[in-house]
């Protein structure tokens, strides 16, 4: 056994943690970048960084004088690169090869350090460039003027559907498609033509051209699915989805359920994942239902619009078991006059004065082209189909009930003042796309 | 090397160190190396972890603690056991395959650690020694439940992680002082692991099970050791492990630990 040693142990013990300071604490000034013109670099291109790299902001304590905070920073190995004056901040370049977050998280060790923090990027919220996007309150709200006529109303900053935020998550995917059940879609509009898988079916007139002769498919799809970011038109919800047109309503907006059965089972046959029936009537029809159900059976998403006459949700909308049902919410986020109620309302988005495609053929020439205001739950209902091709799009697997479950969970409840929780008018509340679509922060 | 071939190369490693104990291990003192050696230790490490392949990435922390017990098998190699109660925190992993996906933030969660090192000198002089030294770590972390608030009806998930860790490789020790002798070692370094989240809002549910991997093969550690009593030493290590960034370029994780060393 080796004697007993006189040394002092705790002198043993600080040359340990010495070895180890030595480590962490490097060689202060060594290695730092050379500042110089282009040394920060604006975060851009599709994938920037979550903050600058090599730098961190520090906030001292009012009572570290200039030496301590230059000692501090120096011992970290990092320097001053800039300071902002009035918040009393340092921008400080770290150590070359050092981490940010691991400097940041020594630098709030020392007690004379308020905060420490990576210098992070912030950035607009993903805003598509489409001609007609200002006016999209439904999607982005910020109190804008609704509508291109000088008097028009004013929204409520944040009475949307939180469609810029969501689009950060996805914006979709083109293996989705949505059947839109309707009268047609226009196949030549410049803002739907790359969209749109062949040319649709027309059980109408039993042909293989879903063209619109109406203008309400054409405004339910350009809301659902507009191509987006291309410069032209409006922003669709799920921008990389596609429609799928089938034309089962005639010219004057209405059709037989043996057509519409017909046309719904036609759209789950060819890959249909999400069907927008933007019509309804009081009658439960039994083939409409077993129609719906064959879709729903199909694990494809039916949303419905509850109709526009202030009176008892309409069918297809109110079969509970396998459809979506959408009243319609104004820009101040509150319920329209006209949408239909009843418990069988599962969520409300916007549907008043929503700027939306309009069949080329058909548009006033006194009007923006190619475009129309459209109201009515059918807009509504286009809002939360596209929402729903966008869940679909991450998530693939999901059964039309689970999406339905996400879609009514993650809303939020406008009206919770008058009705808290689930009511009649708007269900669980107006659609909220980024609560549905982006990973939610869990926190203890 | 794919993953799979990875714990066969370290227990190819581990082996090799326990085999060559016979031709290498010639220690010039070996009557008087101690028999057991119980000891504490503590030891903090964050490790860039990657998941989803190699598209995401965040930081694992973790501290732990707890008892180790050395003994020597023969000259020169030794074997050593470990088991601690430690603090895993994985926060900024995120669940896309959950119906609602979740950027876990919760914070560290409690677990229990077990593990084994094997020891072996291959050559020691009177100033130097290099042995070679695997060590395996696993960690069983406890359930944490957290509930998710911000939505229209009550949720919550449910997390739990799991991960090993294996390390081998030599270690150069130098006695120029009495009692103090740094060291060096270069290891290569693997972390797996799992991460589990059940997920229940109201009547909607859904688990996914994520695997996490440690970025970076190879750490570099330097200590020292510090023997005041023939009965009792002090090892303090600090650890730097190089791995790539997702944007290129290299980064560093960092750990240290410091263990209490009794020998009989």
């Amino acid at each position: 056994m080796k004697p007993l040693k006189r040394r002092n142990p705790a002198f043993g013990l600080a040359l340990c943690l010495g070895a180890a300071l030595f480590i962490f604490g490097g060689d202060p000034g060594r290695g730092l970048p050379k500042p110089g013109p282009g040394d920060r670099q604006f975060p851009g291109g599709k994938l920037p960084a979550e903050y600058a790299p090599g730098e961190v902001l520090v906030k001292f304590k009012e009572s570290a004088g200039a030496a301590v905070r230059a000692s501090i920073l120096e011992s970290r190995g990092s320097r001053v690169v800039s300071r902002i004056g009035p918040l009393d901040v340092t921008v400080a370049g770290i150590k070359s090869g050092a981490s940010v977050e691991e400097t940041a998280a020594l630098l709030r060790q020392d007690p004379t350090v308020e905060y420490a923090e990576p210098n992070y990027v912030y950035r607009i919220a993903l805003t598509p460039n489409d001609k007609y996007f200002e006016y999209q309150y439904a999607l982005s709200n910020r109190g804008q003027a609704i509508g291109w006529a000088p008097d028009s109303l004013l929204g409520t900053p944040g009475a949307d559907i939180k469609a810029t935020a969501a689009w950060e998550e996805t914006q979709g995917k083109d293996g989705v498609i949505i059947g839109i059940i309707d009268t047609g879609v226009d196949l030549t509009h410049p803002d739907l033509r790359n969209k749109i898988i062949g040319s649709g079916r027309d059980f109408y007139d039993n042909d293989f051209d879903a063209s619109d002769d109406h203008g309400h498919g054409t405004m339910v799809a350009g809301v659902a699915a507009a191509e987006s970011d291309n410069d032209e038109g409006i922003a669709g919800v799920a921008w990389n989805c596609k429609i799928l047109p089938v034309k089962v309503l005639s010219r004057f907006g209405a059709g037989y359920e043996d057509i519409i059965a017909q046309g719904i089972i036609w759209a789950v046959d060819n890959g249909a994942s999400v069907l927008n029936l933007s019509w309804g009537g009081p009658e439960a029809g039994e083939t409409l239902r077993l129609a719906v159900k064959y879709a729903y059976d199909k694990n494809v998403f039916v949303t419905a619009a509850a109709g526009n006459e202030n009176t008892a949700v309409f069918y297809p909308a109110a079969f509970d078991d396998t459809t979506c049902a959408v009243a319609a919410t104004d820009c101040n986020d509150q319920r329209t006059t006209w949408s239909n109620f009843g418990p069988e309302i599962d969520v409300a988005a916007p549907g008043e004065k929503i700027v939306t495609t309009f069949p080329v053929s058909l548009t006033d020439p006194k009007l923006p082209p190619y475009v129309m205001n459209a109201w009515g739950t059918s807009i509504a209902s286009a809002h939360v189909a596209g929402l729903a091709a966008l869940i679909k799009s991450v998530k693939p697997w999901l059964k039309p009930a689970e999406i339905r479950a996400i879609i009514r969970y993650s809303a939020d409840d406008v009206n919770a003042g008058l009705y808290k929780g689930k009511d009649d008018f708007i269900g669980y509340g107006r659609i909220n796309m980024e609560r549905a679509l982006v990973p939610l922060k869990v926190k203890k | 090397m794919t993953r799979r071939r990875v714990p066969a190369v370290l227990g190819a490693v581990v082996f090799g160190l326990v085999a060559s104990a016979g031709a290498f291990g010639q220690s010039p003192e070996p009557d008087r190396q101690p028999r057991f050696k119980p000891g504490v230790f503590v030891e903090y490490f964050s490790r860039t972890i990657a998941s989803d392949g190699d598209s995401a990435q965040t930081m694992l922390k973790t501290g732990f603690g707890g008892l180790r017990f050395e003994t020597r098998i023969s000259n020169g190699l030794s074997f050593g056991v470990l088991a601690g109660y430690g603090f895993s925190n994985a926060n900024g992993l995120v669940f896309r395959d959950l119906p609602f996906s979740i950027d876990y933030e919760a914070g560290a969660a409690g677990g229990f650690l077990a593990g084994a090192d094997v020891h072996n000198s291959f050559i020691r002089t009177k100033k130097y020694e290099i042995e070679g030294l695997a060590r395996f770590v696993a960690y069983f972390g406890g359930k944490k439940q957290v509930g998710v608030t911000n939505l229209n009806l009550p949720g919550g998930v449910d997390a739990r992680g799991t991960w090993m860790r294996v390390q081998a490789g030599p270690v150069l020790r130098y006695f120029g002082s009495e009692d103090l002798s740094p060291f060096i070692s270069l290891f290569v370094d693997r972390l797996w692991g799992t991460y589990t989240v059940n997920e229940t809002i109201f009547d909607l549910t859904g688990t996914e099970e994520k695997k996490i991997s440690g970025k970076g093969w190879v750490r570099g550690s330097f200590g020292i050791t510090y023997s005041p009593y023939a009965f009792f030493s002090l090892e303090a290590e600090v650890t730097a492990l190089p791995y790539n960034k997702v944007a290129g370029g290299l980064n560093f994780d960092y750990g240290g630990s410091v263990v209490g060393i009794f020998s009989f």
